[in-house]
């Protein structure tokens, strides 16, 4: 889903341990906008 | 998960947020299934240097499900969104580290817990911190406004991921940092997503 959005250097960086419920985890998430946003969606877009 | 709700499903979605964190606003304790509180905020190892800076009743506000700061630096001028900030304790964090160049903001859509974000920020000395009643869905900011963006434990709530991070992509710099924590499921969506609305925000 980062992806799609348009992210670059996104990573799943580790669990936090705090759990909501049975069926979920806490996670830490970090992403960054590329230089050139343009340039990345037509990338995504033109694979 | 991508999946398209119709206006009554988000009405719906956006009543059972309300209805839990209006208790929330008044104490987090009781409420979530981890700590919450200063105990939450040692439990996700917080700097305690920087949290010396706050009120002991601020942090006990705190309920987020990890940390952001833990992602990445946040430094002196920089420029923070706070998506999702509830009562603001990761708000004020920031803020103490951006200093009076810097300039955070936090945005919520749950008037209970802006209001608990204001009274927190009156117990302190700081200037550079606003906070707006305002979806991640649609940002009020220009294009590229912010260096950094962090959330806690609130991406899970949107009904429209794709179209906030799109919005958080917008309001970046080139090269800003996302950082967030939060929480996604362990087992596989149910077929129909639509049955997830009533539970939406347990």
């Amino acid at each position: 889903m980062l992806n799609k959005a348009g992210f670059i250097d996104y990573e799943l960086v580790a669990d936090t341990g705090f759990n909501s419920s049975p069926v979920t985890k806490g996670v830490l998430f970090r992403a960054r906008k590329p230089k050139d946003v343009q340039r990345r969606l037509d990338m995504s877009s033109n694979p | 998960m991508e999946t398209k709700f119709n206006s009554d499903e988000r009405k719906r979605i956006r009543e059972g947020i309300r209805l839990k964190y209006t208790k929330v606003a008044i104490s987090p304790e009781g409420n979530f299934q981890y700590p919450t509180g200063e105990a939450g905020l040692k439990g996700q190892n917080y700097n305690p240097e920087i949290l010396k800076k706050l009120l002991g009743d601020i942090l006990a506000s705190y309920c987020g499900v990890g940390n952001p700061f833990s992602l990445g630096t946040i430094d002196e001028g920089d420029t923070v969104l706070d998506i999702g900030c509830g009562a603001g304790v990761d708000t004020l964090i920031a803020a103490t580290m951006v200093g009076p160049k810097g300039r955070v903001v936090g945005i919520d859509l749950i008037s209970e817990m802006l209001e608990q974000a204001r009274e927190n920020l009156r117990k302190t000395s700081l200037n550079n911190v606003s906070f707006q009643e305002v979806s991640a869905e649609g940002l009020p900011f220009t294009d590229a406004s912010f260096g950094a963006v962090i959330s806690n434990g609130v991406f899970n709530l949107i009904p429209d991921k794709v179209k906030a991070l799109k919005e958080v992509l917008r309001v970046l710099r080139p090269l800003g940092r996302f950082m967030i924590a939060d929480q996604v499921l362990t087992v596989k969506p149910p077929e129909e997503p639509r049955s997830m609305v009533e539970n939406w925000a347990r």
